[in-house]
């Protein structure tokens, strides 16, 4: 019945070859549907609590408190106004003074300031408009962050009258990185994106906890 | 058509006379031809490269020096600390320490105003000079024209122990249009050792009484 005669194998080669063909075909296009080799998901960025120091790359940084300020008007015909006011204390270890930046609200997070890489607040917080500055002694405040000096920053967010503080905000925090650019050869900060291809998409290096201070405004 | 057959005539006669000395001048021509292309080669290894272009002239001097920077010419002419400064409008405080230069500067022809400039630490950090005193107290607010000196202050918010070996580096805006190469900058060493910057700062440096 079975007899090994060489006309009876000859057949077996030519489907054997199709048949490790298509294993191999199969093999690769579920690899490809389920994403490739090398696409393990990342790691959640790492929850951090306030007053853990964050490594951006050109600043580092400690989230310290959070809670809505009052400005009170200043003339009878104005308003008040309220500002949800995140503090940070922030060291610039690059070599140069970098401004301290504005936070993207919800824009494009392109730029490597300090500011530029506060890049989503959870709840979200409904602002049209935020600055950041850095404290000095008495009033006076400044926009520069200077190199080897840790200082300390206050990020405002403008809030309608409405507005009820909650009880802790997750920030999440991008970072920054030295690199060459493609047409200006010399190394430079350049903001951390993600690897996916398509639009730019800042990385999200760190998720912060900030408690909410019960202040004069909430 | 006349030109074509003016330049076909003599032609022929050239060629048939440099016959003879074809040979040579092919290798002639080979030589001079790698020579250029040599020369080519060499010229871009020296050409100056993206870095260097963007790189300022920088003119050196000490404190109390006259430099001349092609465009404008600087002297340092104080150089001191304190905690607090007293503006016009307000009295600025710090928790770190003001430095305040004193200097005067001039242009040969061309007016221009000096930019904030930048404080060089020794272990080579760059200090923007600070933004908690408004520019129009410091002599960026002032033209520099030609003929004569103007002076004015620029101030610097610095940690202590960046005071040692610094130097204080002048520049001139840059076209808002196009990045001009090789502009000048001037660097100057303010003088400052161990010893002369660990004296006390003063309390307040008023700028009430220069104005």
């Amino acid at each position: 019945m079975t007899d090994p005669s060489g006309s009876d194998d000859r057949p077996k080669r030519p489907i054997l070859v199709p048949v490790i063909g298509l294993v191999l075909a199969t093999g690769l296009g579920v690899t490809a549907l389920l994403g490739g080799l090398n696409e393990k998901p990342d790691l959640k960025p790492p929850n951090v609590a306030a007053g853990r120091t964050i490594k951006m790359g050109l600043f580092e940084a400690e989230a310290v408190s959070s809670q809505v300020r009052v400005q009170r008007a200043t003339t009878s015909f104005g308003e008040d106004k309220r500002f949800l006011d995140l503090t940070f204390k922030v060291k610039n270890v690059g070599e140069q003074t970098t401004p301290v930046g504005m936070p993207p609200l919800g824009g494009k997070a392109l730029s490597t300031t300090f500011a530029g890489a506060l890049l989503k607040i959870t709840p979200p917080i409904k602002s049209e408009f935020a600055t950041a500055h850095v404290a000095g002694k008495g009033q006076s405040q400044s926009g520069q962050l200077h190199p080897g000096v840790a200082s300390t920053v206050i990020v405002s967010y403008q809030v309608d009258q409405t507005f009820q503080p909650p009880e802790k905000l997750v920030v999440e925090v991008g970072g920054q990185e030295l690199a060459e650019g493609h047409i200006d050869t010399r190394e430079s900060w350049w903001p951390v994106y993600e690897d996916s291809p398509g639009p730019l998409v800042r990385k999200v290096l760190a998720q912060v906890t900030i408690p909410v201070k019960a202040g004069d405004g909430a | 058509m006349t030109a074509t057959q003016e330049q076909t005539a003599p032609a022929p006669d050239r060629t048939g006379r440099r016959a003879p000395r074809r040979k040579d001048s092919r290798v002639l021509s080979a030589v001079l031809g790698l020579a250029l292309a040599a020369g080519a080669i060499w010229l871009q290894s020296i050409a100056l490269d993206n870095n260097a272009m963007e790189a300022p002239l920088t003119y050196v001097g000490d404190r109390d020096d006259t430099v001349d920077g092609g465009r404008f010419s600087v002297k340092v002419t104080s150089v001191a600390t304190a905690k607090s400064i007293e503006t016009d409008q307000e009295t600025v405080e710090t928790d770190q320490v003001f430095l305040v230069v004193g200097a005067m500067g001039t242009v040969p022809s061309e007016p221009l105003k000096l930019s904030q400039p930048t404080l060089l630490t020794a272990d080579g950090l760059k200090f923007q000079a600070t933004d908690r005193i408004p520019a129009t107290s410091t002599l960026a607010n002032r033209w520099l024209q030609p003929g004569f000196w103007n002076d004015g202050y620029f101030f610097f918010e610095v940690p202590p122990a960046a005071l040692p070996d610094a130097k204080v580096v002048f520049e001139i805006p840059n076209s808002p249009l196009y990045g001009e190469p090789l502009m000048p900058e001037v660097e100057i060493d303010l003088g400052l050792d161990e010893a002369t910057a660990k004296q006390p700062p003063k309390d307040v440096h008023s700028l009430k009484k220069s104005r």
